[in-house]
């Protein structure tokens, strides 16, 4: 099999292959909801850092239970289900974060109701600037740190964090090589397939994971381009690592070619610089990153970043979408609205959708409506 | 249900056009608020000075101060009126306006692609910025508390008024020492915010006497809920609930609130030794958790006639829930400014909602069981406000715990506090009667 098929596998269930061996060779796997919860320290841990997903979850019924579907993203109860359903019971630790109401809460409903070995939960700053929110933050990764090192038995070392900062940064480098064939003319990887090789990386251990992406960048160099695409697509929104949207733009003939989003280039755009100890490096680049919609001052930086991106990838149109219920994802579109002369393209209205649609139809209808009037 | 039939509720005609920009906003509010009073039998009115009191300060703050700051209404008006300064949070429109002209704004903000999901308080007052009736800020004071849509409606305000600049006071999760301290640091910010964008420096000795009359406030106001563990309760609470919410989530710290808090108190104690209640027989006590309907007083009446119903307890305005209360003070607040926003810490990460919503569900649950234990309340309503996440992924727990610990059962049911399209208030009493009738029943009614 090529590397393109095994990480399309690995990206296609929770429990997909690299689980298992891990879970064989009776090592630990520590879950974690947010991108802004370190990787690098779990791993340094020696422990699998795993992002949990809501991956082939068919219904909500018990996690609505607890997590009223009234107002409630389904990426979050779509997990949370998945965890009653024990289908998370590989998990040897869970992370949560204040990412967002909906998951915060999912995160301890899951803790409450279906339980897990370890849980952890790690404050995450609304807020990029300033000393005293950096030094909160810093706080926050060495208590999560001690926490770890004492439930898993575990020393995270200095040397350790730093060859754990290397590993991931090697990772974050080989994806911008992935994307930088999305700036070409003629790209040869698709915004869906793409997408597909992320949520494999936070599915993977992530030395596996360099292995595949070095021999996929070589595949692709030898791949066809996509040439008789109609326009140049910037996916603007959430829908967490369902590539639903994407499939559908590409079905229509559009190409994604960048995005804003942490299943997406927000993870691996900065890398993390060592800059005296490795957990302040880690606490100063996450924090730095371009910033989640859930800063709440982080639209002009994350403007910039999507201009760029525009402006970068050539992009014709931009789809702005999110998940039912996002308020941080919905202001965010409010405010790109707001600005969309200086962004230069079209901007879509926003496309509402749920986690794992149904409705494929109606989202086919908005993006074939979009694609038309912005095709060249 | 023969009894609702004696009750009116308020009918609301929401095909009527309204004009929503070419009106003076503030002044339109002013005259509503003033003509609801009006309507009060004159020994009931001065319940509801909060109300007139707080939009005679926006009007002036709005009027007056040149270098306005927009806050939300999570953010501490101690800090405004401790820089000497009147604070404006946009949200308060929300609070007060006439229920027709609040939907039609929250319905204007959707047009210009605010998220329908979006909190009313949040998207009304962004449909009354979209209509041009806000004036650009100097600045904008932001809490992240209680919830997302905070998080981001200053970012939307900040946008719309073409960045305007913006100070945000970011909430810990927990309650460590650490995190207490953090959330001074915020204030502490704050206050430097505030005197780079009005141009005013604070005054330490005011602030420390905003401070001892917020505390005042909040020793009032917990002298009057613990007289309401008394049977009957003595507070109409239901007809109160409004006063007490905007007298302590905009007003605490002023002069005027003192005052009120104190005559409330008064009239309180009178009705407690007398052995007073309602107007209706108490039969069995009500708690609501989370929020209650603003848009219809006659749905806490049919409860009161029907059933004996009393609400004694109301989450989102128990504003004296505090963990280390009564917090010890020297005599003359002879603080330091460091202090003094220790101080405000504490409180505003003990203010209903604010405490609630932003941290782990074992506080709502912890609180809702102290409530319920502590004033021997019979059934939960909890009311949930159809945009709030945190809140509705607490309920259901919530319920089992209070009937696990307490035997109280808990009804759980969705409406939008201020929009009546969503619940109806007939609507909302035909859900209460099966409930209700249950809990009088096991009462042995």
């Amino acid at each position: 099999m090529g590397a393109l098929e095994d990480l399309l596998e690995l990206s296609s269930a929770n429990f997909n292959s690299a689980v298992r061996e891990w879970k064989e060779a009776r090592k630990k796997i520590v879950g974690y909801w947010c991108s802004y919860i370190p990787a690098e320290i779990i791993h340094a841990g020696k422990l699998f850092p795993y992002r949990v997903k809501g991956l082939n979850a068919t219904t909500t019924t018990k996690a609505d239970i607890y997590m009223a579907a009234v107002c409630n993203c389904t990426w979050s109860r779509s997990i949370l289900e998945l965890a009653l359903e024990g289908e998370y019971d590989f998990l040897d630790g869970l992370v949560g974060s204040n990412q967002c109401d909906h998951s915060r809460r999912a995160h301890e409903l899951w803790v409450k109701k279906a339980g897990v070995p370890f849980d952890h939960f790690v404050f995450v700053p609304h807020k990029i600037e300033g000393q005293l929110v950096l030094n909160m933050y810093k706080d926050e990764l060495h208590k999560f740190k001690s926490q770890l090192e004492l439930h898993f038995h575990t020393l995270i070392t200095h040397d350790a964090l730093l060859d754990s900062i290397n590993i991931f940064n090697e990772n974050r480098s080989l994806l911008k090589q992935l994307q930088a064939f999305q700036k070409e003319k003629h790209p040869v990887i698709s915004g869906s397939e793409l997408h597909k090789v992320i949520i494999a990386g936070v599915s993977t251990p992530p030395e596996q994971y360099n292995v595949l992406l070095k021999r996929l960048l070589d595949e692709m160099r030898e791949r066809e381009p996509i040439t008789d695409y109609r326009a140049r697509i910037m996916v603007c929104g959430w829908c967490g690592d369902d590539t639903t949207l994407r499939n559908i733009i590409e079905d229509l003939n559009g190409i994604v070619v960048a995005d804003n989003s942490c299943f997406g280039t927000r993870d691996y755009w900065d890398l993390v610089e060592i800059d005296g100890d490795p957990l302040d490096s880690i606490a100063k680049a996450y924090l730095h990153r371009p910033p989640c919609p859930r800063m709440m001052d982080g639209f002009p930086d994350r403007f910039k970043y999507i201009k760029r991106m525009v402006d970068d990838h050539e992009v014709d149109g931009i789809i702005l979408s999110r998940i039912q219920f996002c308020d941080l994802q919905g202001i965010d579109e409010f405010c790109l609205k707001l600005r969309e002369e200086d962004l230069g393209v079209p901007v879509s209205s926003p496309i509402i959708q749920d986690y794992g649609s149904q409705d494929v139809g109606r989202l086919r209808t908005r993006c074939e409506a979009f694609i038309e009037q912005i095709e060249k | 249900m023969d009894a609702q039939s004696q009750i009116q509720f308020r009918k609301f005609d929401f095909s009527k056009i309204l004009d929503l920009e070419d009106i003076d906003l503030l002044r339109h509010v002013e005259s509503y608020i003033k003509g609801l009073v009006s309507q009060q039998p004159e020994s009931f009115q001065w319940i509801l000075q909060p109300y007139v009191a707080l939009i005679e300060e926006m009007i002036i703050a709005y009027e007056n101060q040149e270098h306005i700051i927009y806050q939300n209404g999570a953010v501490l008006p101690e800090i405004m009126y401790g820089m000497d300064l009147l604070p404006f949070s946009p949200e308060a429109l929300s609070f007060l306006s006439p229920i027709e002209y609040l939907v039609a704004y929250k319905d204007r903000s959707f047009t210009s692609y605010v998220p329908e999901g979006m909190c009313t308080f949040h998207s009304a007052m962004l449909g009354m910025a979209l209509s041009n009736l806000l004036r650009k800020p100097a600045g904008i004071l932001f809490s992240s508390v209680p919830c997302d849509s905070s998080v981001v409606t200053c970012q939307a305000l900040s946008e719309y008024f073409g960045g305007v600049s913006m100070f945000a006071i970011d909430s810990p999760y927990d309650d460590s020492k650490e995190a207490h301290e953090y959330y001074a640091s915020q204030i502490k910010g704050a206050f430097q915010y505030a005197e780079e964008m009005s141009g005013k420096k604070l005054n330490i000795d005011n602030l420390r006497e905003v401070v001892r009359r917020s505390d005042k406030t909040h020793e009032l106001l917990y002298q009057i809920n613990e007289l309401k563990k008394k049977k009957p309760c003595p507070v109409l609470t239901s007809g109160v609930i409004r006063a007490v919410s905007i007298a302590m989530w905009f007003l605490a710290g002023s002069e005027s609130m003192v005052h009120w808090l104190e005559k409330f108190l008064a009239d309180v104690k009178q009705r407690a030794e007398k052995g007073i209640g309602g107007i209706f027989e108490e039969k069995m006590r009500i708690a609501w958790v989370h929020t209650s309907p603003n848009f219809d007083p006659a749905i806490y009446k049919w409860m009161e006639e029907r059933f004996g119903a009393i609400s004694v307890i109301f989450q989102g305005a128990e504003h004296t829930y505090w963990p280390t209360y009564k917090p010890r003070r020297k005599d003359d607040y002879d603080y330091n400014f460091h202090e003094l926003c220790e101080i405000l810490a504490d409180k505003n990460l003990n203010t209903p909602m604010v405490r609630q919503a932003r941290g782990h569900i074992d506080y709502l649950i912890r609180d809702a069981v102290h409530w319920c234990r502590d004033w021997h309340i019979d059934a939960v309503i909890f009311a949930g406000h159809i945009q709030c996440r945190a809140y509705w992924s607490s309920a259901q727990v919530l319920k089992e715990v209070l009937m696990d610990e307490l035997g109280v059962p808990t009804l759980i049911y969705e409406l939008d506090m201020f929009d009546p399209r969503v619940t109806s208030a007939k609507q909302t009493v035909r859900i209460f009667e099966p409930f209700l009738e249950m809990v009088a029943e096991n009462k042995g009614l």
